[in-house]
């Protein structure tokens, strides 16, 4: 006998995923019932949709496969960081790579904590109950992506201070456009602004650059701890894409809303790109970042076309790649 | 595994926009503290130790769950304890909901560093005990389909209403200390031992292994949130500046707290448990009075604290609390999506021996039922204000309805307390429109339809199930 389900998940051909039983209907409607200022978080985005329960996050994902399969990998992970420092494999490194990547490991490690920090404004605020699932996950993500990231920058950088990275988030100049950007997102009070902002822009330029840097980069120099931290944190990176970009496509299937997503896109893409180009300008390493860069610019600008986003002209002058990437 | 927290080395002061944009006074106004960036979090754990003790937690919980639902241990539970169940997931689910989106807040905008790195584990932590509900629920649901709608019900049915005025408020407080001293201290800390350890003890005795279990992993993660109630409260109560709007905070919250969640819970032990553990009234003061009051609030005298203003009001209570609420509900039978039952002789000696005054105050309420009064009523009972409880407390024949005056208006209350709390702060709770008035004057089969009840659903339990 078929299992019995709920009633707002009934009646259809297909029987829900377990996913959609325990992310469904969680989040109740009605007119608020205390005024407070933080209560009035109906009207918090400038995203309208007549049925914020009708997204589903097409990996599926919810608490326990998320914690159970997360722990899993962790494991691999753990084993990778663990070779790498009883081995004493770290001091074989080539000290050009290694000093670039104690910097942008130690970096981006600030860079995840604010896409994790930006993301519990969504959490909090998102009216969509499925939104708020796959961000929850996505915040667990990037909380993973800071911490494993300094642990290897600890391991790479023996000798560091307690306050090395602080000044480097703070001090170095090519890192200063991402950090502005991070911050400026941070204030933002539109939880949609924000996910396009982090998710849509930042996150789909970011991501693959970092995965294309530390997977290749790391592939080129022997470096096998950087490839294995890119492998997993472009895993993870390919759940939060396509959960965005559903949701987006979603969204932008209304002309109001699209016209809403691009403006943003128009608003920070050129600086999402002008960040990751002072990154990639002070640490070419050796083609690596410009090819990283230009990937990036690709993928990012085939993700805006998928989710339908008009591309302005200074939009599509930031993702413009000079020469073949085959 | 080595790997430890880096929260307070992620943390940084903005350079590119003002630190007040960042992180808004509004989230801590008229708190003090010296040095946010000082703040200690107890546990201090990192994302690698959270998934490596949650994950074993996980696989813990589930086998049992599946065994239950494979092995058909729904045929060893009373058809009453799943009517019990239909009032509590419900209205747990909703709790946890907002629990999440309120630490969700407190990990963006509290103003200590630490405070936020814990709120980012207590928010998913709440993602992991609304789902593990729904799981139960959806367990029950194939043993009655009774399971089908909670969420239609959450939304539309007057007695769901006291978990989204209360949790919803607590999720929309403007001070995140606020919405700690309500959730972490007096939802996790004063009743979730109630719930999450009380209450499973019922279950497993009624046959439902697998409630028992999913409470009691459910409250393994609450431990660490009383820590951090607990250590946040002390911290603050250090500096004599706070002592009277936490006091409030305290007296407020617990309040609420004993109104909405203490009177559904003892429902459980005293009515919908076929096979009874101990009387509630007990359970309250094991879990409560001594956990709570002599655990915590006299060991925090020193700082100022004083016991929650309406303390002796709800021991006070204590004594006909179930009784009054299960016999009001019995009244509303019809238009519930519980189903209801009349006391049987083994029930009416738990109640006479556990509590000397049943007798007095409800038996002849018992009485005249058996005698063939349905006591049904056609019209809602008057719902408070503020906590949207009916008012009908301590007992329906001498209810302490109080009433204040707001802009001309009158608004009704269901105890001392709930007045104190509204007119503190008439502002943020005078527009709540209580749902008897909004279906006033229509009938039985009408209210039916606007609370979204399906055939079937609400009633008396049947002589064939053994109830």
């Amino acid at each position: 006998m078929a299992r019995k389900t709920f009633v707002w998940l009934s009646g259809r051909k297909r029987p829900p995923s377990e996913y959609e039983e325990l992310s469904t209907g969680i989040q109740w409607s009605g007119l608020p019932v205390s005024e407070t200022i933080t209560g009035q978080w109906r009207e918090d985005s400038t995203l309208l949709s007549t049925d914020w329960n009708a997204f589903r996050d097409p990996a599926g994902m919810y608490y326990r496969n998320y914690v159970v399969g997360q722990d899993a990998v962790e494991k691999q992970l753990d084993a990778v960081y663990a070779l790498a420092s009883d081995a004493d494999f770290i001091s074989g490194l080539d000290p050009t790579w290694r000093e670039s990547l104690t910097v942008l490991i130690g970096t981006m490690s600030f860079a995840q904590w604010g896409m994790s920090m930006a993301m519990q404004h969504v959490m909090r605020f998102t009216l969509s109950p499925t939104v708020a699932c796959a961000v929850q996950l996505q915040i667990m993500d990037k909380l993973r992506a800071a911490e494993r990231s300094v642990e290897w920058y600890e391991l790479l950088n023996p000798d560091y201070q307690p306050d090395s990275l602080f000044r480097a988030w703070d001090e170095i100049e090519c890192i200063q456009p991402l950090h502005r950007y991070i911050e400026e997102v941070l204030v933002e009070a539109d939880w949609g602004e924000v996910i396009v902002a982090i998710n849509l822009v930042l996150a789909g330029l970011l991501e693959p650059f970092l995965r294309e840097l530390y997977i290749k980069g790391g592939r080129a120099q022997g470096d096998f701890t950087t490839a294995a931290l890119g492998t997993h944190l472009a895993k993870d990176a390919t759940r939060q894409v396509a959960w965005t970009d559903a949701f987006l496509a979603q969204c932008a299937a209304d002309d109001a809303n699209a016209k809403v997503i691009s403006a943003w896109v128009d608003r920070y893409l050129p600086l999402a790109a002008a960040a990751i180009d002072a990154v990639v300008e002070a640490y070419p390493l050796d083609g690596i970042g410009p090819r990283a860069a230009a990937v990036a610019r690709t993928e990012c600008r085939a993700r805006l076309e998928k989710v339908n986003v008009t591309l302005t002209d200074h939009v599509a002058a930031a993702l413009a790649v000079e020469g073949d990437l085959s | 595994m080595k790997t430890k927290s880096r929260a307070k080395q992620l943390y940084w002061k903005p350079s590119y926009v003002d630190l007040d944009a960042m992180y808004p006074p509004l989230a801590s106004a008229g708190i003090h503290f010296d040095d946010w960036d000082a703040w200690d979090d107890p546990f201090n754990i990192s994302y690698r130790q959270y998934i490596d003790v949650q994950a074993k937690k996980e696989l813990g919980f589930h086998p049992v769950r599946d065994a239950f639902e494979r092995y058909n241990g729904d045929q060893h539970v009373p058809a009453r304890w799943y009517d019990g169940m239909k009032l509590a997931f419900p209205f747990l689910q909703t709790a946890e909901v907002a629990a999440g989106r309120a630490h969700a807040r407190t990990a963006r905008y509290a103003p200590a560093p630490a405070l936020r790195a814990a709120a980012f584990y207590q928010s998913i932590d709440e993602m992991r005990h609304f789902q593990n509900h729904i799981y139960e629920m959806r367990t029950y649901n194939q043993a009655d389909s009774g399971f089908d709608n909670w969420a239609s019900w959450r939304d539309n049915h007057f007695s769901m209403g006291p978990a989204r005025y209360i949790y919803e408020d607590l999720m929309n407080c403007d001070n995140i200390f606020e919405s700690i001293i309500a959730l972490n201290i007096c939802v996790e800390v004063v009743f979730t031992n109630l719930i999450f350890v009380g209450i499973p003890s019922v279950g497993a005795l009624n046959g439902d292994t697998a409630m028992a279990q999913e409470m009691l992993t459910t409250q393994s993660d609450e431990t660490r949130h009383m820590a951090i109630g607990q250590s946040t409260l002390r911290t603050l109560l250090r500096d004599d500046r706070n002592v009277e709007q936490l006091q409030y905070w305290l007296d407020k919250w617990f309040w609420l707290q004993h109104r909405a969640v203490a009177g559904p819970v003892g429902l459980i032990p005293d009515y919908f448990a076929k096979r009874k553990y101990i009387p509630y009234q007990q359970m309250y003061q094991r879990y409560v009075i001594d956990n709570f009051i002599a655990g915590m609030v006299d060991d925090l005298a020193e700082f100022g604290l004083k016991q929650p203003r309406f303390l002796e009001d709800a021991k006070a209570e204590l004594p006909d609390y179930s009784h009054t609420l299960y016999r009001t509900l019995f009244q509303y039978k019809n238009v519930l999506f519980n189903k209801m039952f009349v006391p049987d002789e083994h029930d009416m000696e738990f109640f006479t021996e556990g509590y000397p005054t049943f007798e007095a105050n409800h038996g002849k309420f018992w009485d005249e039922v058996r005698a063939g009064d349905p006591k049904d009523l056609s019209q809602l009972p008057m719902l408070c204000q503020m906590c949207g409880m009916p008012c009908v407390f301590p007992v329906p024949e001498r209810a302490n309805v109080q009433c204040s005056m707001y802009e001309n208006n009158a608004y009704w209350f269901c105890s001392n307390g709930c007045k104190y709390i509204f007119d503190h702060e008439p502002y943020r709770y005078a527009h709540r429109v209580t749902m008897e008035r909004t279906l006033n004057g229509l009938d039985v089969p009408e209210i039916r339809e606007k609370m979204g009840l399906a055939p079937g659903l609400g009633g008396l339990l049947t002589a064939d199930k053994d109830i």
